[in-house]
């Protein structure tokens, strides 16, 4: 059996352990767009604030999986069940994964294509951004306030840059955090010294680094990141016959429309265990849990995936978000513990958590998000839970009875 | 032949020992919030259990390290954590649905028992052998099995 | 400071001032900790004339340099106040996971001064110190109290709660912590809920340091090991708890029976701790620490007395047993289940239980004084609703919640309670062992085994076996163990530790922990310091020469059945000694060189 797999992030290459594990006499295929051997992607923003040394970037490719580096897949056959790289390069398979992950999104404004101006994605764009630093001095304008574009303000920040962020909504990190939340965390990145203007979009940015926002406003920089958001990278299937919605659109064994065909990680819509609808929810364990299954269902092995938890963990300027479900939402019913420093939110429903948010210090935060997953009664001890300190002792304690 | 721990709650009287034992062990002082061990007491019921990461196989917290900082360890039958590696992303201690992997923000370091190295302090300083280290043979998995299939028991059957 | 965190907090409940202060390493080497430390900031800051149950008397919580700690069993905090019960220097230790919580969030000691307007409960998460209104949890038993806390504020906390007992003032009422743990004797719980403070909660994030870890290792295991080498620390204790003396005193004939009337209980065995064992144990329980793991959860399943939780253990098997005329080991469990929920000193309760059956025997109260409960020595029945009356307040149990002296007292017969200075006697029939009634009578705060256990030598041969019925050397063991427990009720320890420990283990330990050479001579002067103190604060208090002293039936009228049959105490014989051993003139007053010799 020929396995290829396209994208080695963490759903191309769990699944490639995966099918080691599990398919000794086939041949897996690891195909990688990039000119480095595999690494996780989330981990740059922790590389470029001296987080952790380039040497421990790079993850082992499994044993045994043939993996080709610098190459781009640009079309696939499904008809011959064969694919073509950027390098005219021919590659059959009798499986195939689609894990090409996602795109950041730049906006199409004058002075986009300057090279201080960039996004965060991949390895060389860490690189080039390391180039621009100007430690202890310098300005960098960050467009956006989603979780990429604020760990890398807070790894900027960290290597002594002002940091300006410029966000078009209402509040921070707005499809994880209500107003309040997001009233926290402002006031947080405040007192450190970060600007915040909402209700702005950078326009247009002259060649040097004059930055103009929608308000008319300007302001000087060395260094502009765009982190508005990551789209699935699916250009390369428009003629495919691949079915593709808002990503590539999946079953629950994380195959295709095309039989034979599977998908998993950023590049994916699955179901939304809370919601119910399907979405892409672009998360680094979401995306290791759907190439393990993908590569089953590829080796004959049914698996099911039950869908996404939109999730996210994560510390900037010293203050700790942890975000899960429809956190964000204002019912059924609603805990909230607030005082300063933290925010603690606990959407339920009858009950049952339907999401939450915790800002400031939380411990075991496994178990917060295994009792949203599996929906466990929580009627009892949400008081204790909203504290953020619950322990799986605790909980053994209150949802069980001796 | 490697080893594992094994954990009898129905011989714990809920001393703590192995808490203490763990956090000066570990962090040279006294300090049990940072055990990697941890009891709970039902005191009306005079029951208490300990708890610690069970070193699974497959583990979830090793499958989400993105650094491979988190990794198993086969030699001491352990999932092993290096703290070289570790950029603290708390992937592991979202992952872990027992808790077992604790971040420590003050540190910035992952708190998790490691078995000291294959000389557990717990099972030495437990005056009740409610904590034991042993060869990990079938009988000694299928012990570990019965232990826990009886304590879901003693739960549930007045539930 | 190793050891020692080196900082208290001082609150007015009156205020609501919260003050965090500095413990220098000189006072905390002068007097360690618990209740050395709290007896020198009651002594300091206190009129001992003061009315113990006005905002003018202060309650101090404090732990010892031991404390939160592997040494063995090193979990105990003192509950050091003016006791209610008899007006003496109170100091009640308690074990479970209060005293080490408390360091762990960065504190030696509370002070407590002044009265809260309202019902209000503390809680304490390392630097956060908050009062907080205990208007919804004042009432409720000490199970109720300790689960909402612990929801309101933090599932892992350590909860030292009042229960129903000490908001009515009851002079016996203790405070409990971890529902089954008890600071139990004089009363402290009354100051509590004079105070209108249900209770304290603490959860520590913090550390407790120690110099040398690895040499605190090596010192906690020989420590552990003596222990462990002991037949009572090592075996007894855990096999059959506290419990497992009933057969023994018994058989020495030294069981206090139906109210002191005799030393022998012939079916006192039902009571026992292996009978216990065999009925009613689920597990034995540990304290924090704890290498010994005498604590006992028990479950009773006959309808008439169903309950679970935690005991009994000796002294309150007694007092429901053997000392009511009780053997129904159901019963004496329920009693003690009933005064864990609500708070109250089970010596205390038992014995006056026992004192109304006996003046009810007698004729001097009858059953118009008890609402229509007939009081006969044995009744199990009788016993288990006497005690429940005194807990929820009824009736007959108002009389009851003074204590045996008084309730006695206003029947015109205190001759009939059995106290020393107004404290209940625990299970030792000072007849049958001398040494024990001089230590009963010179007892700082009363009636009391845990200020200088004799019973160790006297009757369970350890460290060596001495003779119970001879009065000589008495008084100088009596000033030793008397010495020793003070200083090791104010390191933190475990009294039980001794079943294996000796001073120089002791010292060895608190060297090993604070970093400080202190010797065996250092650490039993120190307890010579404390025992001081308290007798001066006594003093003052108004206390005399004339309350060192037995009731006079153990004196006088012989045990009369049993191995010990014919016996009477001579404290006589004993106390002149005592007063010159302690360097004390004819009218027990400590002389000046004594005291400067103390540095006092």
């Amino acid at each position: 059996m020929k396995h290829v797999i396209i994208g080695a992030g963490p759903a191309g290459l769990n699944a490639a352990a995966t099918l080691r594990q599990v398919d000794s006499g086939g041949v897996v295929t690891l195909l990688s767009g990039e000119a480095t051997p595999p690494y996780a992607k989330m981990v740059l923003p922790y590389l470029l604030a001296g987080l952790m040394e380039e040497k421990n970037l790079y993850l082992p490719v499994p044993e045994g999986v043939n993996f080709r580096i610098g190459s781009k897949v640009t079309r696939i056959n499904i008809k011959r069940q064969t694919i073509e790289t950027d390098k005219g390069e021919t590659v059959e398979y009798d499986k195939l994964l689609i894990a090409t992950g996602g795109v950041p999104e730049r906006p199409d404004i004058p002075g986009s294509d300057y090279p201080f101006v960039l996004t965060i994605r991949d390895l060389p764009d860490v690189q080039r951004i390391q180039k621009l630093v100007k430690r202890k001095k310098g300005h960098a304008v960050i467009a956006g306030a989603g979780p990429v574009s604020m760990e890398t303000g807070d790894a900027l920040h960290r290597l002594g840059m002002k940091i300006t962020l410029v966000v078009t909504s209402n509040r921070l990190f707005s499809t994880m955090l209500d107003i309040e939340a997001a009233a926290v965390v402002e006031d947080h990145l405040r007192r450190q010294g970060v600007d915040i203007l909402k209700g702005e979009d950078i326009v247009r940015i002259g060649s040097r680094g004059k930055v103009t926002l929608k308000s008319g406003a300007a302001l000087n920089s060395n260094l502009v990141i765009f982190g508005k958001g990551v789209n699935p990278c699916v250009a390369f299937l428009a003629d495919s016959g691949i079915a593709i919605r808002r990503g590539i659109a999946v079953n629950d064994r994380m195959e295709t429309n095309i039989s034979g065909i599977f998908a998993a990680g950023d590049a994916v819509e699955t179901k939304d265990l809370i919601v119910g609808d399907q979405r892409v929810n672009a998360l680094w364990p979401a995306a290791v849990e759907q190439g393990r299954i993908a590569a089953l269902n590829m080796a004959g092995i049914e698996a099911y995936y039950e869908g996404s938890l939109s999730r996210n963990i994560l510390r900037v300027f010293g203050l700790s978000i942890f975000v899960a479900g429809q956190g964000r939402a204002d019912g059924p019913e609603v805990k909230v513990s607030s005082g300063s420093g933290f925010y603690h939110k606990m959407v339920l429903d009858r009950g049952v958590l339907n999401g939450f948010i915790f800002i400031g210090e939380v411990r075991h935060e496994g178990l917060y998000r295994d009792i949203l997953q599996r929906q466990t009664d929580v009627g009892s001890f949400a008081d204790s839970l909203l504290k953020g300190t619950f322990a799986y002792p605790r909980f053994q304690r209150r949802a069980m009875r001796i | 032949m490697s080893k594992m721990l094994m954990i009898y709650p129905d011989r714990c009287t809920g001393c703590q020992n192995c808490t203490l034992a763990c956090s000066v062990f570990h962090d040279g002082e006294f300090r049990p919030h940072t055990s990697r061990i941890q009891v709970t007491t039902w005191e009306s019921e005079g029951f208490s259990m300990p708890t610690t990461c069970q070193q699974c196989e497959d583990a979830p917290c090793v499958a989400v390290c993105p650094t491979g900082a988190m990794h198993d360890d086969l030699t001491m039958n352990r999932v092993a954590w290096d703290e070289v590696k570790c950029i603290g992303c708390r992937m592991c201690t979202l992952a872990c649905p027992f808790g077992a992997v604790v971040f420590e923000t003050g540190r910035r370091r992952i708190i998790k028992c490691d078995l000291c190295d294959g000389k557990p302090e717990c099972v030495t300083f437990c005056p009740a052998k409610a904590l034991d280290y042993v060869e990990e043979t079938d009988s000694a998995r299928d012990r570990k099995k019965a232990v826990a299939v009886e304590f879901k028991k003693t739960f549930e059957e007045v539930k | 400071m190793y050891g020692w965190i080196g900082r208290y907090l001082r609150i007015d409940l009156g205020s609501g001032t919260v003050r965090k202060e500095v413990i220098t390493p000189d006072l905390a080497r002068k007097y360690l900790g618990g209740r050395g430390l709290g007896t020198h900031f009651m002594m300091t800051e206190v009129d001992p004339k003061v009315d113990p149950l006005s905002p003018q008397n202060k309650l101090i919580f404090a732990a010892g340099p031991l404390c939160g700690t592997n040494a063995p069993s090193a979990s105990h905090y003192d509950v050091i106040s003016k006791g209610p019960l008899n007006g003496t220097i109170a100091a009640s230790s308690s074990g479970g996971l209060f005293g080490p919580m408390l360091k762990y969030a960065g504190y030696d000691m509370i002070i407590l001064e002044g009265k809260s307007a309202k019902p209000v409960y503390l809680w304490i998460c390392d630097d956060v110190v908050e009062i907080r209104d205990a208007a919804e949890i004042w009432g409720k038993t000490v199970p109720e109290t300790t689960e909402a806390i612990r929801s309101a504020t933090d599932e892992e906390a350590s909860v030292a709660c009042i229960g129903p007992a000490g908001e009515r003032l009851v002079l016996f009422a203790n405070v409990m912590n971890e529902c089954g743990r008890a600071a139990g004797r004089s009363g402290v719980g009354a100051v509590m809920g004079s105070k209108n403070l249900k209770a304290i909660a603490v959860r520590g994030t913090g550390a407790v340091r120690v110099p040398d870890p690895k040499a605190f290792r090596e010192a906690v295991v020989k420590a552990s090991a003596k222990i462990k080498a002991n037949s009572v620390g090592g075996k007894g204790l855990k096999n059959y708890g506290t419990d497992v003396l009933v057969n023994i005193l018994n058989e020495l004939g030294g069981l206090p029976t139906r109210n002191f009337l005799d030393g022998y209980f012939p079916t006192a065995d039902k009571v026992g701790g292996e009978s216990l064992a065999k009925q009613l144990l689920i597990r034995p329980r540990g304290c924090y620490a704890c290498i010994i793991s005498c604590g006992r959860a028990t479950k009773v399943t006959n309808p008439k007395f169903a309950g679970q939780g935690e005991g009994p253990e000796y002294e309150t098997a007694w007092a429901f047993g053997p000392d009511c005329g009780i053997d129904d080991l159901d019963a004496v469990t329920k009693a003690n289940y009933i005064c864990n929920d609500y708070g109250m000193d089970t010596i205390t309760m038992g014995s006056s239980v026992a004192c109304a059956m006996n003046l009810f025997e007698n004729g001097v109260i009858t059953t118009k004084d008890t609402d229509g409960i007939a009081l006969n020595f044995g009744d199990a029945e009788a016993m288990v609703e006497l005690v429940r009356k005194t807990a929820e307040g009824e009736g007959f149990g108002k009389k009851l919640a003074l204590g045996s002296y008084r309730m006695a007292e206003s029947y015109g017969h205190p001759e009939y309670s059995m106290t020393c200075k107004k404290q209940e006697m625990p299970a030792y029939d000072p007849r049958a062992i001398q040494g024990i009634g001089l230590n009963f009578a010179t007892g700082n705060r009363g009636g009391c085994h845990v200020r200088g256990y004799t019973i160790s030598p006297e009757v369970l041969g350890q460290p060596v076996k001495l003779d119970p019925r001879v009065t000589e050397g008495k008084p100088a063991l009596d000033i030793t163990f008397q010495d020793l427990t003070a200083a090791l009720d104010s390191s933190g320890m475990c009294l039980f530790t001794t079943f294996g420990l000796g001073a120089e283990d002791l010292a060895e330990l608190l060297s090993a922990a604070t970093g400080l050479n202190i010797t065996t001579e250092e650490f039993m002067k120190i307890g010579a310091r404390i025992w001081n103190l308290e007798r001066l604060f006594n003093l003052k208090a108004g206390l005399s020469a004339l309350d060192d002293k037995l009731p006079e039936r153990l004196t006088k009228e012989p045990i009369l059945t049993g191995p010990s049959k014919g016996l009477v105490n001579r404290i006589d014989e004993m106390l002149p000694e005592y007063y010159k051993l302690r360097g004390w003139d004819s009218a027990g007053i400590p002389t000046k060189n004594t005291l400067a010799d103390l540095g006092l």
